[in-house]
């Protein structure tokens, strides 16, 4: 009986072992896979967003080197292949009329941040659990971070840019903050009003302009560059003080015409007195207020600069008197 | 003893020690994940955080902006209207050919009324976006920005934070250097380009693009559950983020020569107050409000554009904000600073 028992033990013992050895290898396998998967995972979205903050803001990464941060942050990415490249984002689908890719024709220009991606891969295999390896099994983990990298494409108005969402645009995007615009905020524009510049006459009038027509820049106050943004406070009171004391200045001027005792224009011109009235209130050279106002117009031309051409003026003449 | 009882004895120790061992080694598998885990959701917390503090600041240069234009458009309109009031007093611009001045002038002072109205009330709104602009303002709102993410009440939810985490705010300070952008009146532009890219000077602080960093901070209670004596200790999770405000776009827009790619319309049609376009022989309405446009051609030698003007044009120089990430720039801090507690 007892020889009987020790028969059956010993197989059943090897089977039983060699069952749970397999059990409690795989189980430790798995755990190590895990280990390495997270390891890995981890490592590629650290080393994605340090790409993708390199790549964003240069200066100010200087010094930062993503494989290094990446191997003291996960110290399992040194023995790891680490590869990283950045792309051009997803084709945007809504057009615009801007005409870009024509040059000779541009309705302006546009510069465009755009959320390029960066991806870090990071692969390695799996270090065997058991002196004599796994079987001959080799698993290999890898783990992938997607993070932005903002570029400038199109910069400085895209006056030599490229078409945007075009393969050349991607690879002439630039650095903003060192190759970018990197300004304050800023609001400008031209505002070109066409003009007939015959003197207003009471007694004679005319329906063609006699005259070539010519297109007045006008002066209106909304404007921010480095002409008003030292200025101290913020709003638009007090004036000639604050940043957009302008725009005060204009609105009290338009509000006169609505209200004012003496340059209110009037509702109808229906009758001579009212005729009169309109004009006086209406023509530059009859109302000091309007004036004050139309003074900051200036005629321009476009064109490119002549020699005592000083950019950057805007409104045209601020403060002008009539 | 027999011997197999001998040996039936030393087989228990074994599977014991290779079971604890496998679960050992299980439990760091899992304890090491959840740490991995937790502090890449720190940091997703903390680069979310730093840009919802910056903002305040992207969000006011996009409201400052936007009412900048809408008072500019306004402004243009006023001053075409004013024209064509003037010269249906006078009578000319084409009205007395038809002896519809009366009538055109009547149309024009209505349309005048209301867009001088309009244009009171978004100067009003141009000073209540600007006028408390402040820095000292800002970085009040800054901090009070990185208390509510945490607050209870609003944590885990739309507008708050990831409720896990302390945050604190290590910096909110203008950003420098910035350049100038030289952008005139004159049709032509001269953008700040290469070795023409002049720094900044004596700007406004408030108007400066914000640069700021956050931190978050958690004691994350350990996954494996304590028993017997053995208690395991909770890990620290810390994450930075900084990020910096930035004209994300910019542009020369010509609303009147310009098709919204959504309806397809003129972003500024033409405008026509007194009824009826009016011809003066030479193909011009004079009473008209038209925002125009004036084809240009990108000239680089001189980095600008050049163009005739024959045409009416409003156009705007302008661009909108929002933040990107940047490295953290702060320095070394303690845990202290940092938003952790003991």
């Amino acid at each position: 009986m007892t020889g009987g028992q020790r028969g059956a033990a010993l197989p059943e013992t090897a089977l039983v072992l060699t069952l749970m050895l397999t059990l409690i290898v795989g189980a430790l396998r798995i755990a190590l896979v895990g280990y390495e998967q997270v390891a890995a995972d981890g490592a590629a979205f650290y080393h994605a967003h340090q790409s993708g903050i390199q790549g964003t803001y240069p200066d100010a990464a200087q010094n930062l080197d993503p494989d290094d941060a990446t191997h003291k942050a996960f110290g399992q990415s040194q023995a790891a292949t680490i590869s990283s490249g950045t792309y051009m984002p997803p084709t945007a689908s809504i057009g615009t009329e801007y005409g870009f890719d024509q040059a000779g024709n541009r309705h302006g220009g546009a510069s465009l941040m755009q959320p390029l991606q960066t991806i870090s891969t990071v692969s390695h295999s799996a270090p065997s659990l058991l002196m004599f390896g796994d079987a001959g099994s080799v698993l290999t983990v890898t783990g992938v971070g997607v993070e932005p990298t903002f570029r400038e494409t199109g910069g400085h108005g895209n006056i030599d840019g490229f078409d945007f969402g075009t393969g050349s645009s991607f690879t002439d995007a630039n650095d903003y903050f060192s190759q970018g615009e990197n300004t304050p905020p800023y609001f400008g524009g031209f505002h070109f009003m066409r003009f007939c510049s015959v003197p207003d006459d009471t007694t004679t009038s005319w329906t063609g302009c006699p005259v070539k027509v010519s297109y007045l820049a006008l002066g209106l106050a909304e404007y921010l560059d480095q002409e008003n943004w030292g200025r101290m406070p913020n709003g638009i009171a007090p004036l000639k003080t604050a940043v957009f004391w302008e725009t005060l200045y204009h609105q009290n001027v338009y509000a006169q015409l609505t209200s004012d005792p003496v340059n209110a224009i009037p509702s109808d011109i229906s009758t001579p007195a009212g005729k009169m009235a309109a004009q006086k209130a209406l023509d530059r050279t009859k109302n000091p207020a309007l004036c004050s106002v139309y003074s900051w117009d200036s005629a321009q031309q476009g064109g490119l600069p002549s020699a005592n051409y000083t950019p950057g003026k805007f409104p045209l003449n601020p403060g002008a008197s009539c | 003893m027999s011997r197999h009882h001998r040996e039936r004895g030393q087989v228990l120790p074994v599977w014991c020690l290779a079971i604890v061992a496998m679960l050992v080694m299980v439990l760091m598998a899992v304890r090491y994940a959840d740490i991995v885990r937790w502090q890449i959701r720190a940091q997703n917390a903390a680069d979310a955080a730093a840009q919802a503090v910056l903002a305040l600041q992207t969000q006011q240069f996009n409201e400052m902006n936007s009412a900048l234009y809408a008072s500019a458009v306004e402004e243009y309109r006023i001053r075409t209207i004013l024209y064509g009031l003037e010269l249906t007093a006078y009578g000319n611009g084409g009205c007395s050919a038809d002896s519809s001045c009366t009538v055109r002038y009547a149309t024009l002072y209505n349309a005048y009324l209301k867009s001088a109205a309009r244009y009171h009330d978004e100067i009003v709104l141009l000073n209540r976006i600007t006028a408390n602009m402040d820095a000292t303002t800002m970085h009040n709102d800054a901090t009070a920005v990185v208390a509510h993410l945490a607050n209870p009440g609003v944590c885990g939810k739309t507008g708050g934070g990831d409720c896990a985490f302390s945050y604190a705010l290590l910096d909110f300070s203008p950003r420098t250097p910035v350049y100038t952008v030289v952008k005139d009146a004159r049709a032509f532009i001269t953008p700040s380009y290469g070795d023409n890219m002049n720094v900044a000077s004596g700007v406004n602080p408030s108007l400066l693009p914000a640069q700021t960093e956050v931190s978050v901070c958690a004691d994350i209670p350990s996954p494996i559950p304590a028993f017997l004596n053995f208690k395991p200790k909770p890990f620290r999770v810390i994450a930075r983020a900084a990020a910096t405000a930035v004209m994300v776009e910019q542009d020369w827009f010509q609303p009147g020569q310009l098709n919204n790619a959504w309806t397809n319309n003129r972003y500024q049609p033409v405008e026509t107050w007194s009824g009826s376009a009016s011809n003066d022989g030479l193909n011009v309405d004079w009473y008209d409000t038209d925002f125009g446009g004036n084809s240009s051609q990108a000239n680089s030698s001189y980095n600008g554009y050049v163009f005739g003007i024959d045409q009416d044009e409003f156009s705007a120089f302008t661009g909108w904000w929002n933040s990107v990430p940047m490295r953290p720039y702060s320095g070394t801090q303690p845990d202290s600073k940092l938003g952790c507690s003991g």
